[in-house]
């Protein structure tokens, strides 16, 4: 089995290089046998990095400790789940699940486009097949999966503690799958540059994949946040951690680039800035691959040092540099075809939406870089954390809130005074009516006030929105308001669907200013049968419970609780100390989550009849994982085809067969 | 004429009343200060406010002891900063090369801003062209109903 997987990825690596040659010549010269055979051979990398991934879990599954990277990352008494998670548990590991990711992406691309965009698709597939020779060369000669060591141990390190949760099986290849599928546009559109065809079509080939690869990566990047809540006890789901802004850097960008697609599509305008943000969002796919792979940077998150860091770096030098060539190549053909008229438009509050996710992306990179840069010119350590990037990019976040209302009422091209007023006059009074029943509640703090009252202004512009277009609806076709919403929405998905985005957008904005900011903990040292409070909770500390597990020993402390008087039941946090790391003990979290508040309670220290709890009681942390599902959900509505579009194919394949007839 | 002194002797005495307790810290006085500070526990940027281990709890109390001795948060900085050096810090303290640090992501907002107005003008049509002499033939009136329906469909 080892050899299998090591001579399929020898194989894949010849197939990829050999793949990039056919395409890009059969690309070049027109030669459509060549053009299929380097697409054959996208089909057939994937099917070897699948062989190869298969061997390694095998591997994993047969406990084939003398494989280092099974030793690593897994151990006898490994539960199966995690077993099949170890797969991306480390550094050669993860690498070989992004490879096989690519691979199936870059054969659904294929697949996709077997009648369609036939001048870019040779070029952009030769440029996913260039990303794929990358990794495989990483993986055959820096960072070999199915290396061997000697002596062989008994039992093998298993996967970090950390790692062992329920999220673990579903964040990271959701995130894999996000940044990987960024891929694709970046492809297209170089595919674009290469070829020269830089009418629409690219345009909406690289938005639905865009939308595709937003989706999963803001699933992604919450579901790590719901593991750091849940599993770093520190009361907390983002921590501006390194590696957290490394994923989070290509969201910013993907998330401009699919608004400034917008005007692309109907105006033809920002063709070189769409160009620009996709190459962006690509380059910091990478940067983030580097940073958590390279040990540059020290975090929770990333694996350990390795030298896979400077064939990053010129990978990424590599390919900015050939897109920027081929932009600067074909800018004649870039120029603009669409006219801006006035400031008071909504093609200039998108301009603003870019400017304002750029600057935010460049102060998280320029935050996240800064202690390396600063010990380079000073020699001192530094820290950079949430201090200063709450600081620098809260204006901006609150900015960017605002303009999310401000955009859909702008009409196109000019607005009037009339029409601006029209439609400002409602939600402006709904975001002051926010921000009283806020002063009322006791808010005094003048940046939670200001989102929260954005946050009004920004919900009562989208109801509007859905209330006008239903009420248009019931004038064409009477029917109660819930049917012609739905109606309304099923009629113009993108629009309808990009609203349901902005409504998670401002729950999220919501959860997290209101769990911020109004969000208590403290410390209790208790004694046995000992009741103590914060806020409406009251708990009974009823001494410690231990047990003895295969992979862990455990502790727990038993609290019983009480809210507003009334006993809701037990939790139970506790200590978990890994045998395979037994100098990393580990929290394990008692959560009670409802709808109002989390009561988040972490059992600190312990000694002989007594503990040390750390509670936290956050406020309204559920409206923000609710608020990203209907993100999620809204982007997966834009990709939902209209009916229209959909039965298209099929009536062009109808008229062809009558005109045969 | 005696009635202002009285007024502000009363006054000063009843004041007294409002003036904090002298060994009082409030809880959220210490959490100004180790939301600012890195846990020195070994966990890479995990802030004393937020982490769970014992040594959080025991910079916590020892936060808490420096504040009711009556030190400043800058006093307590330095302390912290003196043992384990300016890692300890959360963000760092503008001054020398970090001044680069806190405002060039200001300096490029700014410049993205000019980008944001350069691009308008640049992006901007003639306002002269936009002025288009109406008639009144049939086929004009045609065209015009059309373009109308697709200005109104640009806004669905």
């Amino acid at each position: 089995m080892i050899e299998l997987g090591r001579y399929s990825l020898i194989a894949a690596l010849f197939l990829c290089g050999y793949g990039i040659l056919a395409a890009f010549w059969g690309g070049y010269r027109k030669h459509l046998p060549l053009v299929r055979s380097s697409e054959n051979a996208t089909i057939a990398t994937l099917g070897l990095c699948l062989v190869s991934s298969c061997c390694l879990w095998g591997l994993i599954f047969q406990n084939q400790f003398q494989v280092r990277y099974v030793a690593l990352v897994s151990s006898i008494n490994q539960p199966a789940i995690y077993k099949f998670t170890s797969l991306w548990g480390s550094q050669s590991g993860s690498l070989l699940f992004w490879t096989l990711i690519l691979a199936a992406f870059s054969a659904i691309f294929v697949f996709q486009n077997r009648t369609r965009n036939r001048a870019l698709v040779p070029y952009a597939n030769g440029i996913l097949l260039a990303s794929c020779f990358f990794f495989l060369l990483l993986l055959n000669f820096v960072a070999p999966p199915f290396a061997l060591h000697s002596p062989v141990p008994p039992d093998g390190a298993g996967l970090n503690p950390l790692l062992q949760n329920p999220y673990m099986i579903i964040h990271p290849p959701s995130l894999y799958l996000g940044l990987i599928c960024l891929n694709v546009p970046f492809a297209i559109a170089l595919g674009a540059l290469f070829s020269g065809d830089l009418r629409t079509t690219w345009v909406t080939a690289t938005r639905k994949w865009g939308v595709v690869a937003w989706c999963f990566l803001t699933f992604g990047i919450t579901l790590g946040g719901m593991w750091a809540y849940e599993e770093l006890g520190w009361g907390g789901y983002w921590a501006w951690d390194p590696v957290e802004n490394a994923s989070f850097m290509p969201w910013l960008i993907a998330t401009a680039f699919l608004h400034s697609i917008m005007i692309t599509e109907k105006k033809e305008m920002l063709k070189a800035w769409n160009f620009i943000l996709i190459i962006l969002a690509f380059e910091l796919t990478m940067f983030g691959t580097f940073l958590t792979r390279s040990g540059v940077i020290e975090s929770v998150h990333s694996f350990a040092l390795s030298n896979i860091g400077p064939f990053f770096v010129g990978f990424m030098v590599i390919t900015s540099l050939m897109g920027l060539y081929l932009l600067t190549y074909r800018s004649t053909q870039l120029q603009r075809k669409g006219e801006m008229q006035s400031f008071l438009s909504r093609e200039f509050t998108f301009l603003l939406n870019n400017w304002l996710f750029v600057s935010i992306c460049f102060a998280v990179f320029w935050g996240t870089i800064f202690p390396v840069l600063s010990e380079w010119v000073t020699g001192e350590k530094i820290t950079v954390g949430p201090p200063f990037f709450n600081q620098v990019t809260a204006p901006l976040w609150l900015a960017l809130l605002i303009l999310t209302g401000v955009c859909p009422l702008i009409a196109w091209r000019k607005a009037t005074f009339k029409n601006f007023k029209r439609n400002f006059i409602f939600p402006i009074i709904g975001g002051l009516g926010a921000a009283s029943i806020c002063l009322i509640l006791g808010v005094r703090e003048l940046l939670p006030l200001m989102l929260l009252s954005s946050a009004g202004f920004v919900a009562l512009t989208i109801f509007f929105e859905f209330y006008k277009g239903a009420q248009a609806r019931q004038a064409i076709r009477p029917s109660a308001f819930v049917p012609a919403v739905i109606d309304l929405a099923t009629m113009n998905k993108r629009r309808y669907g990009g609203f349901a985005v902005h409504v998670g957008v401002v729950l999220v904005f919501v959860g997290i200013t209101v769990s911020s900011f109004f969000g208590v903990d403290r410390f209790f040292t208790v004694q046995d049968n000992e009741s103590f409070s914060l806020g409406p909770y009251s708990m009974v500390y009823r001494g410690l419970s231990e047990r003895r597990d295969p992979e862990k020993d455990v502790v727990g402390a038993p609290l019983e609780i009480s809210r507003n008087g009334e006993i809701i039941g037990t939790l139970l946090p506790e200590k978990h100390v890994h045998h395979t790391a037994q100098d990393q003990p580990q929290s394990e979290v008692a959560i009670r989550s409802t709808l109002q508040d989390d009561l988040y309670i972490v059992l600190s220290t312990w000694t002989e009849g007594s503990a040390t709890f750390h509670v936290y009681l956050r406020p309204l942390v559920m409206l923000i994982w609710i608020g990203v599902a209907i993100m999620v959900l809204g982007g997966l509505f834009v990709l939902v085809p209209d009916q229209k579009k959909a039965r298209a194919p099929l009536r062009s394949l109808k008229k062809e067969e009558d005109a045969k007839a | 004429m005696q009635r202002p002194k009285h007024i502000f002797l009363l006054l000063l005495v009843c004041s007294v009343g409002f003036l904090p307790a002298g060994s009082t810290v409030e809880w959220e006085d210490v959490l100004n200060v180790t939301e600012n500070i890195v846990c020195t526990c070994g966990c890479p940027t995990t802030l004393v406010s937020a982490c769970s281990c014992h040594r959080a709890e025991e910079m916590n109390r020892e936060v808490e002891a420096m504040l009711t001795k009556g030190s400043t948060n800058q006093e307590i900085y330095d302390h912290y900063v003196a043992q384990f050096g300016l890692e300890v810090l959360a963000a760092p303290r503008v001054e020398g090369f970090n001044i680069v640090g806190w405002f060039l992501p200001f300096l490029v907002l700014l410049l993205g801003g000019c980008g944001v107005i350069v691009g308008y003008r640049y992006l901007k049509g003639d306002d002269d062209a936009q002025i288009v002499t109406p008639t009144t033939s049939p086929i004009n009136e045609k065209y015009h109903s059309e373009i109308q329906r697709e200005i109104a469909d640009l806004d669905t």
